[in-house]
């Protein structure tokens, strides 16, 4: 029991991998219901309770990741670009939000760089003359092709 | 951390731009889109096209810098140090912007005399087209690509950072106010035979060498 104790105090300063394993021996609810606990009084040592591992901000790191590859999706189908423009702020959003609660992991990163990629995709699919773009703009803007464009879209939607 | 510090700053002041921008244009276009829902039987289609298209400069301006100063707050930073590296950016993106605006045929200038120092759209579908104009959007890009530089040497040479922003305030509302007058789209509005963007930057000229005139003599300060 005392090397229970030991393994204890290792795992909660170990990480967040051992989270789970942590989980599958000792759990919170049986802790403080075995007999065990009584003898711990009679330790020098203050028997540290097992609180979970919460790692801050690793949840809204995948969110955003998970957000960002879905604007991404979203992009090419017309209107659907709104889609993926509200979903890549939300996902920003959420991973600045990680950032402040001091996760750095990889995820973070990858979670901001998907929805910024779906961000800047969903404003070229759907915004005009955002400070005028630039030689895309030349493009896109000429009559003929705004005009296929609105044509396309008007039909496809069924003449909103 | 620092540089991904600025990163995530400049991403939210861009989105924090967009939305300044779009105020702008909405609050000084409001008589035009209030008629405009009178006449429409087409409600959805409206609003899809206002949100889609129609953004005014300087609400992006204002709007990058309450994001800059709203998110150093979010995230505990100090001001300061990140001001004077990415106020530079603005010039910069408006700069490639305004090449932009040449290309399409946005933000158009007005009729000119001259044969050498003009530009004849055929084919655009926001200038006039077979008249040639002033090029306003080549010489407001050459003038940013100039405020550019000129930010990136006093940023790099001065020691007091803040000051780059300040610097910037006067520079170009000046460029812009007497710009303004060769321009010939006088959609935004016009108030008091100056427009919208001449009163604009006489604001921010005014508070920008308001705060330059009280820091000479403070130390640091060439």
């Amino acid at each position: 029991m005392d090397s229970n104790n030991l393994n204890n105090e290792n795992m909660n300063t170990t990480g967040a991998e051992n989270q789970t394993q942590g989980q599958g021996q000792f759990s919170n609810q049986n802790q403080y219901s075995q007999n065990q606990y009584g003898q711990n009084n009679q330790n020098q040592y203050y028997q540290v309770p097992n609180y979970p591992v919460v790692v801050p901000g690793k949840n809204k790191a995948v969110a955003s990741l998970v957000l960002g590859i879905i604007s991404i999706v979203f992009i090419w189908g017309g209107f659907s670009g709104f889609v993926s423009l509200i979903l890549s702020v939300i996902g920003l959003v959420l991973a600045s939000s990680a950032k402040k609660d001091g996760f750095n992991e990889g995820i973070r990163t990858a979670g901001f760089v998907t929805c910024l990629i779906g961000l800047i995709g969903g404003l070229l699919a759907l915004l005009a003359c955002v400070a005028c773009v630039g030689a895309l703009g030349a493009v896109s803007s000429s009559r003929e092709f705004e005009r296929a464009a609105d044509d396309f879209f008007y039909n496809f939607y069924g003449k909103y | 951390m620092q540089r991904e510090n600025a990163v995530y700053i400049y991403v939210f002041s861009a989105l924090f731009a967009m939305l300044g921008a779009k105020i702008l244009y909405l609050l000084v276009s409001a008589g035009d889109i209030i008629k405009a829902y009178g006449n429409t039987t087409n409600y959805l289609g409206l609003t899809v096209e206002l949100i889609r298209g129609g953004f005014v400069f300087y609400g992006g301006l204002i709007g990058a810098l309450i994001g800059i100063n709203v998110m150093t707050r979010y995230y505990g930073l100090v001001k300061n140090d990140y001001i004077s590296i990415l106020v530079p950016c603005i010039p910069l993106v408006h700069a490639f912007g305004r090449i932009g605006c040449h290309v399409v045929g946005c933000c158009y200038g007005a009729p000119t005399h001259s044969h050498f120092f003009s530009v004849t759209y055929q084919d655009s579908i926001y200038a006039p087209n077979n008249v040639a104009l002033v090029p306003v959007q080549l010489t407001e890009a050459v003038i940013e690509f100039a405020i550019f530089i000129t930010l990136v040497i006093i940023g790099i040479r001065i020691k007091e950072k803040s000051l780059v922003l300040y610097i910037y305030l006067i520079a170009y509302p000046i460029a812009r106010f007497i710009l303004e007058f060769y321009r010939g789209d006088e959609i935004r509005g016009v108030f008091a035979g100056l427009s919208t963007s001449q009163w604009i930057s006489l604001i921010l000229a005014a508070y920008a060498g308001t705060k330059l005139y009280r820091s000479v003599g403070k130390p640091g300060v060439k």
